[in-house]
């Protein structure tokens, strides 16, 4: 763990005075009296944990929560279950302390058991009949001052590129997650995953060559594909003649019925 | 004619990463290829909804969070004090009595002892059995700094990054190591052996009826006289027996008692390996001379007697004498050798090795392996053929065929849809489309070609 970055309150505070909405009312370090962890005060930390002290566990989650948070939320997509697999996997982070030995970063180590996590809520996911995730009323909640109906359009977008995301094999959406979405570049997302640069590239590209292709295909996002192609150079006689057989059908459609 | 987008070009053009000649080629190309044009905003389309998946909001609600984990970390806290405080109740008490019988009078006071541990451990003799040490007796590939001969003793780790790892004990029994694998050797006493795998796969052949086990938490496996593997990946745990008997215990429950052969996961979803495909561990050699093998990255295999090694570099303890030494490159061309060890050992070389011949043929890829990679995009090619029904075409109907030509590399290097009737041009842009998508792993002995029926029909509404 890099010196300058890890952000943690170090002195916990009554029980729930820690909560919050990130990405909406994240809590500003400057104010929250969160301090920066050397590298010296993240081992004396673990070491701790790996002893049992329940000060230490509360460093540790109030230090990662965050983190672990946003790439949960990353590889799940809207969820209803996201709190539950947060938690859950801190509950695993606190049972499995005692292995992590130092061999790697120990953000490395609490990537791949998030990663492990995550991925076996996913399995039993897909087994299990699926329901629309997260009602509209939730997405809408706390949403800033836009177009009501942007709102529920972009969500509808972002949850049906979730689910071409479902068609992905594990490896293949792993990597396209951490880089497209989470925003890790190839050789951060090398060392967390533990592959060659080469293979997380090599990933990514075949992922989105999937992606692209399924694009034009969905019914929620192909209409915004044919309007990026009217904005194309030549693409407006394209687009044009495109919407021109869509009206011709509607038409026959109608008359036919 | 259409033809499959280019899609790398298409990327680079769309990240700005052409250089200004490249930029106007492509340009051009998309004034006259629709095919090129829809891909281009397909990819940016892409690029605006991952944009707004990354505005997203993360909404979550630690406070409730925290109640919960306070709960759990002081129930670990508590057993981390009882485990702590168990040995040294016990240790106190047996103090008191070794003091009791040598200076105290039966009848008199029990007297509270308040000694450290450190005190404690020098008055109670340890009945522990001797311990053992292995020897490493064959490697390949990236094992760390431990050479053939290494000795490996109790409370040490091992990994692999690839390639394998053998570790042969006195008694016979020997244990291998797989690719990104780590293990810790726990306990390596002459009456009982512990391993903890912390990841990755380890192979036991386990030849006496001494304690044998191996720990991945929270399952051990117990075996006595057996070959088995057992893979782990974090919380999941796998266990693949060929020979014997072992049980899967969690605490002091048996979760499984197996009978070779047998296979178990502790999870659905987490595949044990298959029976057959277990590494078989080195267990000779001991006595051995070292043979070493070395070759440039051409070569990823080697057998030698039977025992496969994994890794451009190898190192085996084996018996002297002659040998055909047999390497096999990324796409299982083989190469042979043959060689003579002396007693002081020797050393073969990747230009030792000639290619054997061998009549041409296809790739093979398992159907599972296929399947796998088609079967996400069946409700794709559904979609295809419902929107030729809806648009233009409600009475189409018929059997056609996927004719999908895949590279050395596993990409799709061309596809062709064959029907006994007329295909409308969109459906069969649509299905080739779809297909041009797919990656496959790259295919054992070459390229391949394989054919995937789809028999389409309008559903009654």
């Amino acid at each position: 763990m890099s010196a300058t970055t890890a952000i943690v309150d170090l002195c916990p505070t009554a029980p729930g005075g820690g909560g919050g909405v990130i990405g909406r009312t994240r809590r500003n370090p400057a104010t929250s009296g969160a301090v920066r962890m050397n590298e010296d005060q993240t081992r004396d930390v673990i070491a701790r944990a790996q002893k049992g002290d329940e000060a230490a566990f509360q460093v540790l989650f109030r230090e990662h929560r965050d983190t672990v948070a946003r790439v949960v939320h990353r590889v799940m997509g809207p969820s209803s279950e996201l709190d539950d697999v947060v938690q859950e996997v801190f509950v695993q982070v606190f049972r499995s302390i005692g292995s992590f030995r130092g061999d790697s970063k120990f953000t490395t180590w609490l990537y791949r058991l998030t990663a492990n996590v995550t991925k076996m809520h996913l399995r039993k996911k897909k087994s299990r009949p699926r329901f629309a995730d997260v009602p509209t009323e939730r997405l809408l909640e706390g949403e800033s001052a836009d177009d009501p109906r942007e709102t529920i359009a972009r969500n509808e977008r972002v949850s049906a590129l979730y689910r071409l995301v479902d068609g992905l094999s594990e490896k293949k959406r792993e990597v396209l997650v951490l880089h497209d979405f989470q925003g890790w570049n190839a050789a951060r997302i090398a060392e967390a995953v533990g592959i060659p640069v080469l293979t997380v590239r090599t990933r990514l590209f075949y992922a989105r060559k999937e992606l692209y292709a399924a694009l034009a295909d969905d019914e929620v996002l192909s209409p915004l594909v044919e309007s990026l192609m009217h904005r194309l150079p030549g693409g407006a006689k394209k687009a044009k003649a495109a919407a021109k057989t869509n009206a011709k059908t509607k038409l026959m459609a109608e008359a036919g019925q | 004619m259409t033809h499959s987008p280019k899609w790398r070009a298409l990327i680079a053009f769309n990240g700005e990463l052409l250089s200004v000649e490249g930029n106007e080629r492509v340009e051009r190309h998309l004034q006259g290829c629709d095919v090129c044009l829809e891909a281009l905003a397909e990819i940016r389309a892409f690029d605006e909804v991952a944009h707004e998946v990354r505005e997203s909001p993360v909404d979550v609600d630690f406070a409730r969070m925290e109640l919960a984990l306070r709960r759990e970390a002081k129930s670990i806290a508590n057993r981390q004090r009882a485990k702590r405080g168990l040995p040294f109740v016990l240790a106190a008490a047996a103090v008191a009595l070794f003091i009791g019988s040598q200076l105290i009078p039966s009848s008199a006071t029990p007297v509270a002892v308040n000694e450290t541990p450190d005190v404690v451990e020098t008055l109670i003799p340890e009945p522990e059995s001797p311990s053992v040490a292995g020897v490493v007796v064959a490697l390949a590939g990236e094992v760390g700094e431990r050479g053939l001969g290494a000795a490996v003793a109790e409370d040490e780790a091992l990994s692999v990054d690839e390639g394998s790892l053998h570790v042969l004990m006195p008694d016979g029994s020997a244990f291998a190591l797989s690719a990104n694998s780590r293990v810790q050797t726990t306990r390596l006493r002459e009456d009982e052996l512990v391993l903890t795998l912390e990841e990755g796969r380890v192979t036991s052949d386990v030849r006496t009826g001494r304690s044998y086990y191996v720990d991945a938490p929270p399952y051990r496996i117990r075996v006595q006289g057996t070959r088995f593997e057992v893979r782990r990946d974090g919380e999941q745990v796998a266990v693949t027996l060929d020979e014997g008997i072992v049980e899967v215990l969690e605490g002091d429950t048996v979760v499984r008692h197996m009978e070779a052969p047998d296979r178990w996961s502790s999870h659905e979803g987490f595949e044990a390996a298959a029976q057959g495909e277990v590494l078989q561990p080195h267990v000779d050699g001991l006595e051995g001379a070292a043979l070493e093998l070395a070759a440039d990255e051409n070569i990823v295999r080697w057998e030698v007697g039977g025992l496969v090694l994994r890794g451009a570099h190898a190192a085996v303890m084996t018996a002297p004498g002659d040998y055909e030494v047999v390497g096999f490159d990324a796409n299982d061309r083989r190469y042979e050798a043959p060689f003579a060890l002396l007693p002081e050992g020797g050393h073969l070389e990747g230009s030792d090795l000639r290619a054997v011949r061998r009549a041409p043929r296809g790739g093979y890829l398992p159907p599972e392996a296929i399947s796998e990679v088609v079967r996400p995009s069946y409700r794709a090619l559904q979609r295809c053929y419902e929107r030729e029904l809806r648009q233009n075409n409600p009475s189409l109907r018929g059997d056609y065929a996927l004719r999908v030509s895949v590279d050395r590399e596993g990409a799709v290097s061309g596809v062709r849809v064959t029907t006994d009737s007329e295909l409308p041009p969109p459906l069969r842009n649509c299905l080739a489309r779809t297909a041009q998508g797919w990656a496959f792993p790259a295919p054992r002995g070459g390229a391949l070609t394989f054919e995937l029926p789809l028999n389409f029909s309008a559903r009654p509404r």
